[in-house]
């Protein structure tokens, strides 16, 4: 297996270029970040690699074949996307069915097992769901579809904090049990960064950071302590931001530490992801 | 395995709708003689009512059938990771069958309106093909051959409807808000204003040269429907290939 490679993509709507030049790789079973700020071009990419959008030039393989109208490797993908493409009408039993029809591997027993843990009424109609049971219905399917692939973006929008909790779990679960590749889109960078294993950022259409999550977080570090105890000790130091608490002060700083130099009192702890996703993303 | 879904997914997406319509077509078939029976001044007064061209609602229906088949099943396609070749190629043999199957319950019709069609129940039958192409006596259609033309000739038109149907919902889909209205308006305003007026101010010659195109296209005043099936056909090819030129390129819209 190859995964999916994405050569030199660019796509333009209008005016605005949403992706230029994107070089990527998703290798198979690992579980990828694709972070980005609203309109960097996270959905244009998914897009494209599921072949809802056609790139304007650049080539998308999947395990080595074209990915453009290919019905085998779009066989191999699943997109649970922020946009719903099932038929409003439909009730959810209806869609599982009709995926089953489409995906060999799609396990019925499992996403019924799932409607009920998440408590979702099956019997319902899709354009009957909230906003929260509609992303629960999506999320059903791709974690029960069983593909090489499943891409989620935005897949916990309108989810309350335990049903993202939930889905967390049964992602982790899924894998453990069954290792496929993971491509999560989605903003709330905090809750999902121990889960990711490679980080891509995206900003304005290009490809600003592509390495392993650990690689990444090894290149700084969160500093706390006493505000007087932590401004003495980064003086020197690139902090990419600040949070401040009490008498307690946490700054995130990038570049590597000497431990010895830390002075007592002061506490050192990983990189934030999304600290570092803001001063990463932030326009200039 | 896929392919064969998309083809299942899209003739089950008209399943219901066929359904009830062949359900309120047989209701009025039941309906006429019903009322006719019931009714004394039709048998008093030697009156005969007319079923006539009943076979043209499914032409209509598969119109409409054609103009609600694009959308839902596009993305319902995209989702489940079906190209838009295959979708096409699939629409299309679902058309097919769907054409053959409602030429099928025309022939039922045909048949049920022969079995009531007589001077003693007051009810005269007449079907599409006997209304164009026989209205001027020259030409009689009867036995197996009549059901047979009818089959092929109703075949070929409910594909022509839905080809159209799907041409016309495809290019809408391709529109934004502005282009939608400007056509849609744009057309009404030629077809239903523009052209009548000037029709009036040349003394009827635009609707002259379109009957006249008309009745040569369809073999009407030749009184051969195999010309209007093979123009129906042409006229289907050409809607055809224009969709898949519209869609081969076509993405999904926020």
């Amino acid at each position: 297996m190859n995964g999916i490679e994405i050569n030199d993509v660019t796509k333009g709507f209008g005016d605005t270029l949403a992706l230029n030049q994107v070089n990527l790789t998703f290798e198979p079973h690992k579980i990828y970040g694709l972070l980005g700020r609203n309109g960097a071009g996270k959905s244009t990419l998914l897009n494209i690699i599921t072949n809802r959008l056609f790139a304007d030039s650049g080539q998308v393989t999947i395990d080595g074949l074209v990915s453009v109208e290919n019905d085998m490797t779009q066989g191999l993908l699943y997109l649970m996307s922020e946009k719903n493409l099932y038929p409003e009408s439909m009730t959810c039993n209806e869609a599982f069915k009709w995926t089953k029809q489409f995906f060999k591997d799609f396990d019925l027993d499992y996403a019924l097992n799932l409607a009920g843990q998440f408590k979702l009424n099956t019997r319902k109609k899709i354009r009957s769901l909230s906003t929260g049971y509609t992303s629960i219905f999506k999320i059903i399917i791709a974690l029960s579809v069983n593909t090489p692939y499943v891409l989620f973006d935005e897949p916990v929008l309108g989810l309350d904090a335990n049903h993202r909790e939930m889905f967390y779990r049964l992602l982790i679960e899924k894998y453990s049990d069954n290792p496929f590749t993971a491509i999560i889109s989605t903003h709330l960078i905090d809750e999902i960064a121990n889960l990711l294993e490679y980080v891509m950022i995206i900003k304005n259409g290009e490809i600003l950071v592509n390495e392993s999550c650990e690689a990444l977080l090894s290149k700084g570090c969160s500093v706390t302590g006493a505000i007087t105890q932590v401004d003495a000790f980064i003086a020197d130091k690139e902090v990419i931001g600040a949070d401040v608490l009490g008498g307690l002060k946490t700054a995130t700083i990038i570049g590597s530490l000497d431990k010895r130099t830390v002075p007592d009192g002061i506490e050192i702890t990983n990189l934030d992801l999304q600290k570092l996703f803001i001063k990463l993303t932030n326009e200039e | 395995m896929k392919l064969h879904a998309i083809y299942k997914y899209q003739l089950a997406d008209h399943r219901n709708a066929v359904l009830i319509f062949c359900a309120v077509i047989l209701a009025v078939m039941a309906l006429v003689p019903m009322q006719i029976t019931f009714s004394s001044d039709i048998l008093t007064t030697n009156q005969s009512s007319q079923i006539a061209g009943l076979d043209m609602a499914p032409a209509v229906f598969l119109f409409v059938c054609g103009l609600n088949a694009f959308k839902e099943n596009f993305l319902f396609a995209l989702q489940n990771g079906i190209s838009r070749k295959s979708l096409f190629v699939n629409r299309i043999y679902v058309a097919v069958t769907l054409a053959v199957t409602m030429a099928l319950f025309s022939l039922l019709l045909l048949a049920l309106g022969k079995l009531i069609d007589s001077p003693s129940s007051g009810i005269a039958y007449s079907s599409l093909l006997s209304m164009i192409y026989q209205s001027t006596g020259t030409i009689q259609f009867s036995g197996l051959s009549e059901y047979l033309i009818s089959f092929l000739f109703l075949t070929v038109l409910f594909i022509a409807a839905q080809a159209l149907g799907y041409f016309i919902t495809v290019a809408l889909y391709r529109m934004d808000k502005k282009q939608k209205i400007s056509y849609i308006v744009g057309f009404y305003i030629i077809v239903f204003v523009v052209l009548p007026l000037i029709d009036m101010f040349i003394s009827g010659q635009i609707s002259t040269i379109l009957l006249k195109f008309l009745d040569m296209a369809m073999g009407v005043s030749a009184h051969n429907p195999f010309i209007g099936m093979f123009s129906l056909l042409i006229f289907s090819m050409i809607a055809t290939g224009s969709t898949w030129v519209l869609i081969r390129k076509i993405g999904i819209k926020n």
